[in-house]
């Protein structure tokens, strides 16, 4: 067994802890990037609310359902990091339904309805 | 932190959302890395460590065609992999146990989970530089050692104790 230690040899030995300067530069240049896109989010929920509208031919064809987690799933990762952790939280939820494959009934599409009203608010 | 540390490094992010490759090069910018290559997916980036030399990748979970697993794994035991050895921290949003131990039994070198901030990107990166892992290639695992014990030069009959006693 070998040791995956090629990085080491190459960067040799780094501080435990990130210089807070460069946490401060990263924090400022991620913020300006953050109001460069914001408008983008809401087109991004007008896009899901296509997606979504209507419920139960989504929710009854596995391509289109597949699609639709594909697309929350990305929300879920992006929205916390552009400073908006409850749609994160809402779009997490939408997946944990999207990921049953189970055929769905009435209150799946209403759950379904009620997430993506739920995030169009926020 | 020697701000030239990272400048020979070359890392590929593979990422299908805009806007998080663009964070995570954001990061790795501001920590001076010298060179940062792109893939949208699994298969785009399997290509790239084909043709380029690569020090690190940082790969999303959820990706089509290829997802992030199925990358670690090609990049494990395929053998027109260019480095079979290759650094991989898989970003995700996903927590739960069976996520992490999948991405572990992949060959997966470190998790890290979203939301990313500059400082979780490092503590990532130190780890996989000051705390290497014994590289395992078998029949049913390739990877770094999926255990992460301390007492890593002891190989007697009582290794898997840890130095602490049976009595």
């Amino acid at each position: 067994m070998a040791e995956t230690s090629k990085l080491r040899e190459k960067v040799g030995d780094l501080p435990a802890q990130l210089d807070p300067a460069i946490v401060e530069r990263v924090e400022a240049e991620v913020a300006a990037f953050n109001s460069e896109v914001e408008a983008e989010f809401g087109d991004e929920i007008a896009h899901l609310q296509e997606l979504t509208s209507d419920g139960s031919g989504v929710m009854s064809d596995p391509e289109r359902r597949r699609a639709l987690y594909r697309y929350v799933h990305r929300v879920w990762g992006d929205a916390p990091s552009r400073g908006h952790p409850l749609l994160g939280r809402a779009a997490e939820s939408l997946c944990l339904l999207l990921e049953n494959d189970e055929p769905s009934d009435d209150m799946q599409i209403a759950i379904l309805e009620h997430h993506v009203a739920a995030m169009a608010s926020i | 932190m020697d701000t030239t540390a990272f400048q020979e490094l070359t890392v590929l992010v593979v990422e299908d959302s805009d806007y998080y490759r663009r964070l995570i090069i954001t990061n790795l910018e501001a920590m001076s890395v010298g060179t940062t290559e792109e893939s949208v997916n699994g298969e785009d980036a399997f290509e790239a460590q084909q043709v380029r030399s690569i020090d690190l990748a940082l790969v999303d979970l959820e990706m089509e065609p290829v997802n992030g697993l199925e990358l670690t794994r090609k990049i494990r035991r395929d053998e027109k992999s260019a480095d079979r050895e290759l650094p991989i921290i898989m970003i995700t949003a996903h927590t739960d146990e069976e996520c992490v131990f999948a991405a572990r039994d992949a060959g997966v070198t470190e998790i890290l989970t979203k939301p990313i901030t500059a400082e979780s990107l490092y503590k990532r990166i130190y780890s996989v530089v000051m705390h290497p892992r014994p590289f395992v290639e078998h029949e049913t695992f390739v990877g770094p050692d999926r255990r992460r014990g301390d007492c890593t030069e002891y190989h007697g009959p009582d290794r898997r104790l840890n130095g602490s006693s049976t009595e």
